[in-house]
C-alpha cells in the first residue's frame, strides 16, 4: 500500500509551513488543534524556537468543543490575546479534526478582524498536505494583504534604482535550515551586482516585505515562493526567475536570467535551457524540494559533467520545473525503487534507510524532512560553497 | 444560549505569575486559552511509552501533521525496527475507507516482518473516533487472521486531554491490556506500574518489599515479553503516579490485583505513614515478615539518611533561590514544602494545575512561604516571559538553582537538576538522591538547551 511506511518519515505538514513562513513577521499564528502540532513544530521544524520569540500557538481544541462545533472559544481566545498584544496580523490554520469538522476558517477570521481591527486571515489546511502548500499559501496571503494593487503608488518604482533589486521568495528554515545557506544566498545575490529588496521571510520585518513591489524582479528560491511570485507578476508586473545559484556556472546563468527578466518583463527559470550533452556514467538520483534538487542538478550537469540526473518530487507542487523523466511519488516502495535505480543518491540522510549500501549516498539534510536530526551534517549548498561538498 | 461574538473580551488575559497565596487546588491558576509549548521536551509521549513493553511493535494511523512528531521521535531513539505508520489521506475519510485502510495496512506491516511480534500496539487518532470507525470489526478481523499476536487498541487522541480521562492515563491503561487472567496468582509478587522510568531498588518501599521476600515486577526493567506477561500473576499493583489510577482500577477489576497507591510525596510524615500503611494494611505480609521494631527502625534509618543529605545540601546551597516545576513530580508542592521546612529558599514554582491531593502542602506553603511565586508554563504569555533572571543574578555574583527542565528554561539558569518523573525515586531515598543532585547542580553548569530539548529523558539519551 502506498500509505504504509516501514522505514521513512513524513514531510513537514501544511500548518508548519505556514508557521515557518510567517515566523519572523510579528503576527499571531494559531493552529486550530488539540495538542501535539505545537510541540512537533517547535521541536522538529522550528530551529528558531529557543532563541527567537514568535507568537505561534495551538488553540487547545477539546472533545466537547469539537463535537458541539463551539467556535466561540477560539474566537474569544484569539481576540483576548490580540487585544492585549496587538500583533501585526492574525492567522489561523486547521489541523485534521477541525478541517473535517468543517470549521469555517474564513468566517472566523472575518469576525476576528472585525472585532480586533487587525488584519486576519485563515487557511483551510488539513494536516495532510506538505509544508510546501502551507508556506506557499502563507506567502501569497501576506503579499495580497500587505502589498495590495491599490497601493501601487510606490515611493520607488521598479527600474528607478541604480542596481537591479531582487525579492527572495520562499526562504524558510524548512528548506534552508539555519546553517549559513541564507547568508550565502544573499551574499551571492549581492556579488552578482544586485541589491536585495526583501527576503520572504528570514531576517526581514513585515515593514520591509510591504516594500517588495518596489523590486525589479523576484527570485523564487523554493517552490514555497511561487504563489507570491505569481501574485506580484499578475498585480505589479514584476517578473520572476526560479532557481538557486548553486555553483559558479549557476551564478553566471542566474545573473543573465535575472537581467533578461528585468529587460523583457517575462518570467523564466534557471532550468528552462537544455542541459549540456555529457557522457559521465554516474547516475544521480535526487529527492527533496524541487527548486533545491533542480538547482543541484544544474550544478551536476554543468560543472561535474553528469549525464543522468533524475529527481523524485515527494510534494504536491513542483513549480513546473521538473522534466518528464523525473518522478512524483510519496509511497515508500516507489521512493525506494527510484533511489536504488542509480549509482549515487543526494538526499536527506533518512533515505539512507532504503538505499542499498553499494550506492554512493551524499547526505543533504532537509529540515522539512528530518527536522533537527541531522543539523550536524548540514552544509551550504547556495553560492560557490556547493563545490566544497559535491565535487 | 446565543452569544454575541462581536463583544470585546473581558476575561483576564496574559497573567503568568501569581503569589502562591492566590492559588488554590479548586481553580486553575491561569486562564486557559491559546497554548504555548516551551522547548523543554523531557517528558515521555505516546511515541515513547509503548516501547517499555519488550518486543512490542507499534503501528500509528493518522495524518502527516500528527504522524511527523511520532515518526521523528522514533527515528531519534532509533526505534524504527519496531515501528510502522499508515498515513491517512483525504479519500480515506471522505469515502469511509478507514476500516479497510487500517486492516489492509496492518496486514501489510505484519506480512513484511520476518517474524511476527508478540504484541502489536495500534494507535488510532482523533479522526477515527470522530467518524465512528468500527474498531471492533477491525480488531476482530486482525485477531482472527493473526491469532499469535496480541493486538492492543491504543489511542492518540489529544482532544480528550481535558475530559474524563487524559491521553496519558489512557496510555497507561492500554499498556497492561495484553495481560491475561493467570491460572494462579502469586501472593509474593507485586507490579510497579505507572512510571516510564525504572524504579530505584533503593526506594524505601522497594527495600521493604525485597526484605519481605517479594518479587517486584517493574515494566521499564523488563527484557522479555514473557516477563511482561508474568505481570498478570502478581497480586498487587503499586503505583506512585496518579496517571496510573485508572490502570490500577482496571487491573483490579480484570485480574483481581490489589490497587495500592503510594503517593509520591516529599512530606516526611506522609512518607512514614505511607510506608507503614503499605507494610501493615496494603500488604500485611510485609509487617508479618518484618517485626514492628525492625520496620520502624528501617524507616527511622531512611529518614535520618534523608535529613543528613538535606543538611549537606543546605551547607553547600545556602540561601540560593530555587525554582521547581511540575514535571519533577505530580506533587511538587510537597517538594517545595519539604525544602522550605529544611531551610531552602524556594522562590518559584512553574506549574499550570495543582492536584487536589496537594491541598495540605499548598496551604502550608501559603502560610509559611507566602513569598513563593506561582508561574504558568503554557499560557500564551509565557512565550514573552522574561527568561533573564539567572543573568541578572549572575551580575550580582549569585546563582539560581532549578529543579526540573521547565524551571531551568524559564529562569534561564545553567544550574539545574535534570529531573523528570522523580527520576524513578520514591520516599526518603528520593530525598537523598535529589539532595545530592542539587549539590552537583549548584556546583556545575549544564548545557541546558542541549539537555532539555531531548525528547523523553531516559528513553535513549538519559
Amino acid at each position: 500500500m502506498r500509505q504504509v511506511y516501514h522505514n521513512l518519515c513524513t514531510y513537514s505538514a501544511d500548518l508548519f509551513g505556514i508557521n515557518s513562513a510567517l515566523y519572523e513577521l510579528g503576527g499571531l499564528i494559531v493552529m486550530h488543534d488539540a495538542s501535539g502540532c505545537n510541540s512537533t513544530y517547535n521541536t522538529h521544524d522550528e530551529p528558531r524556537w529557543y532563541t527567537m520569540d514568535s507568537m505561534v500557538y495551538v488553540s487547545g481544541l477539546n472533545e466537547k468543543d469539537a463535537i458541539l462545533g463551539n467556535d466561540q472559544k477560539i474566537i474569544d481566545d484569539i481576540c483576548a490575546v490580540a487585544e492585549k498584544e496587538h500583533p501585526k496580523f492574525i492567522v489561523l490554520s486547521l489541523s485534521v479534526l477541525p478541517a473535517y469538522m468543517g470549521t469555517d476558517v474564513k468566517g472566523i477570521m472575518r469576525l476576528i478582524e472585525k472585532r480586533t481591527g487587525i488584519p486576519s486571515f485563515g487557511f483551510a489546511t488539513n494536516g495532510m498536505d506538505t509544508y510546501v502548500r502551507g508556506a506557499g499559501m502563507a506567502f501569497r496571503a501576506i503579499a495580497e494583504r500587505f502589498c495590495p494593487a491599490k497601493e501601487k503608488n510606490l515611493s520607488v518604482h521598479p527600474g528607478e534604482k541604480d542596481a537591479v533589486s531582487v525579492n527572495l521568495l520562499g526562504v524558510t528554515p524548512l528548506d534552508f535550515s539555519v546553517n549559513g545557506n541564507v547568508e550565502a544566498l544573499e551574499q551571492t545575490i549581492i556579488e552578482m551586482g544586485f541589491t536585495i529588496q526583501s527576503n520572504w521571510a528570514m531576517g526581514c520585518t513585515l515593514e520591509t516585505l510591504k516594500k517588495a513591489p518596489e523590486a525589479d524582479v523576484n527570485l523564487v528560491v523554493s517552490v514555497t515562493g511561487l504563489q507570491a511570485a505569481e501574485y506580484f507578476f499578475e498585480t505589479f508586473g514584476i517578473p520572476y526567475v526560479i532557481g538557486l545559484p548553486c555553483g559558479a556556472k549557476a551564478i553566471g546563468a542566474m545573473r543573465e536570467k535575472i537581467l533578461n527578466a528585468v529587460r523583457s518583463k517575462t518570467c523564466g527559470s534557471l532550468f528552462d535551457t537544455a542541459p549540456p550533452v555529457n557522457s559521465d556514467d554516474k547516475q544521480y538520483r535526487l529527492i527533496g524540494e524541487p527548486v533545491h534538487c533542480a538547482s543541484i542538478r544544474y550544478y551536476l550537469e554543468n560543472e561535474l559533467g553528469a549525464a543522468d540526473v533524475k529527481i523524485l518530487c515527494p510534494m504536491e507542487e513542483d513549480g513546473g520545473i521538473l522534466r518528464e523523466s523525473d518522478v512524483h511519488a510519496t509511497g515508500e516502495e516507489a521512493i525506494e525503487a527510484f533511489l536504488n535505480s542509480g549509482s549515487a543518491v543526494i538526499g536527506d540522510p533518512v533515505y539512507r534507510r532504503v538505499v542499498k549500501p553499494d550506492i554512493t549516498f551524499i547526505d543533504d539534510p532537509h529540515d522539512a524532512y528530518s527536522g533537527r536530526m541531522y543539523h550536524d551534517r548540514g552544509w551550504v549548498f547556495t553560492g560557490r560553497q556547493i563545490a566544497e561538498t559535491i565535487r | 444560549m446565543l452569544t454575541n461574538l462581536h463583544e470585546p473580551t473581558t476575561a483576564e488575559t496574559g497573567i503568568i505569575r501569581r503569589p502562591i497565596t492566590e492559588v488554590s487546588t479548586k481553580v486553575v491558576p491561569f486562564e486557559p486559552g491559546l497554548a504555548y509549548t516551551s522547548p523543554s521536551r523531557g517528558h515521555w509521549t505516546v511515541a515513547h511509552t509503548p516501547i517499555l513493553i519488550p518486543d512490542s511493535y507499534m503501528v500509528y494511523l493518522c495524518a502527516s501533521a500528527c504522524m511527523r512528531g511520532v515518526a521523528l521521535s522514533v527515528l531519534e531513539y532509533d526505534g524504527m525496527d519496531r515501528f510502522s505508520m499508515i498515513m491517512l489521506d483525504d479519500k480515506d475519510i471522505y469515502e469511509g475507507k478507514l476500516e479497510q485502510v487500517m486492516i489492509d495496512g496492518i496486514c501489510e506491516v505484519i506480512d513484511r516482518l520476518e517474524k511476527h511480534p508478540p504484541i502489536m500496539m495500534v494507535f488510532t487518532s482523533c479522526i477515527h473516533h470522530f467518524i465512528a470507525c468500527d474498531s471492533r470489526y477491525i480488531y476482530k478481523t486482525l485477531r482472527e487472521r493473526y491469532p499469535d499476536i496480541d493486538f492492543v487498541p491504543c489511542y492518540m487522541i489529544p482532544t480528550i486531554r481535558k475530559g474524563h480521562i487524559t491521553p496519558e492515563e489512557l496510555m497507561h491503561v492500554t499498556l497492561y491490556d495484553a495481560l491475561e487472567v493467570p491460572n494462579v496468582q502469586e501472593t509474593n509478587a507485586v507490579n510497579l506500574i505507572g512510571s516510564n522510568l525504572p524504579a530505584s531498588r533503593d526506594n524505601d518501599y522497594y527495600r521493604l518489599l525485597t526484605e519481605a521476600g517479594y518479587t517486584v515486577r517493574d515494566l521499564p526493567q523488563m527484557k522479555t515479553y514473557a516477563e511482561y506477561k508474568d505481570m498478570a500473576k502478581s497480586c498487587a499493583n503499586i503505583y506512585a503516579f496518579p496517571v496510573a489510577h485508572r490502570s490500577a482500577k482496571k487491573l483490579e477489576r480484570r485480574l483481581q490485583q490489589k490497587d495500592i497507591y503510594l503517593p509520591l510525596t516529599y512530606h516526611f510524615p506522609d512518607i512514614r505513614s505511607e510506608l507503614i500503611r503499605l507494610a501493615t494494611e496494603a500488604l500485611p505480609e510485609i509487617g508479618e515478615t518484618l517485626s514492628d521494631t525492625v520496620l520502624i527502625q528501617a524507616i527511622d534509618r531512611m529518614e535520618q539518611e534523608a535529613y543528613a543529605a538535606l543538611a549537606r545540601a543546605k551547607e553547600v546551597i545556602g540561601d540560593t533561590p530555587i525554582a521547581i516545576d511540575h514535571e519533577v513530580l505530580p506533587r511538587y508542592c510537597s517538594l517545595a514544602r519539604m525544602l522550605a521546612e529544611n531551610g531552602f529558599n524556594i522562590k518559584e514554582i512553574y506549574a499550570d494545575v495543582i492536584l487536589p491531593e496537594e491541598e495540605q502542602d499548598l496551604e502550608w506553603l501559603k502560610e509559611n512561604a507566602p513569598d513563593i511565586t506561582f508561574c504558568a508554563t503554557t499560557n500564551y504569555a509565557c512565550r514573552m516571559a522574561d527568561r533573564s533572571q539567572a543573568d541578572e543574578a549572575g551580575k550580582k555574583g549569585e546563582k539560581i538553582l532549578a529543579i526540573g527542565q521547565k524551571a531551568a528554561y524559564f529562569t534561564g539558569t545553567n544550574h539545574f537538576v535534570n529531573w523528570i518523573e522523580n527520576d524513578g525515586n520514591w520516599g526518603f531515598h528520593a530525598v537523598c538522591e535529589l539532595a545530592d543532585r542539587m549539590i552537583e547542580a549548584y556546583e556545575t553548569e549544564s548545557d541546558v538547551p542541549a539537555l532539555i530539548q531531548v525528547k523523553a529523558w531516559g528513553c535513549h539519551c538519559g
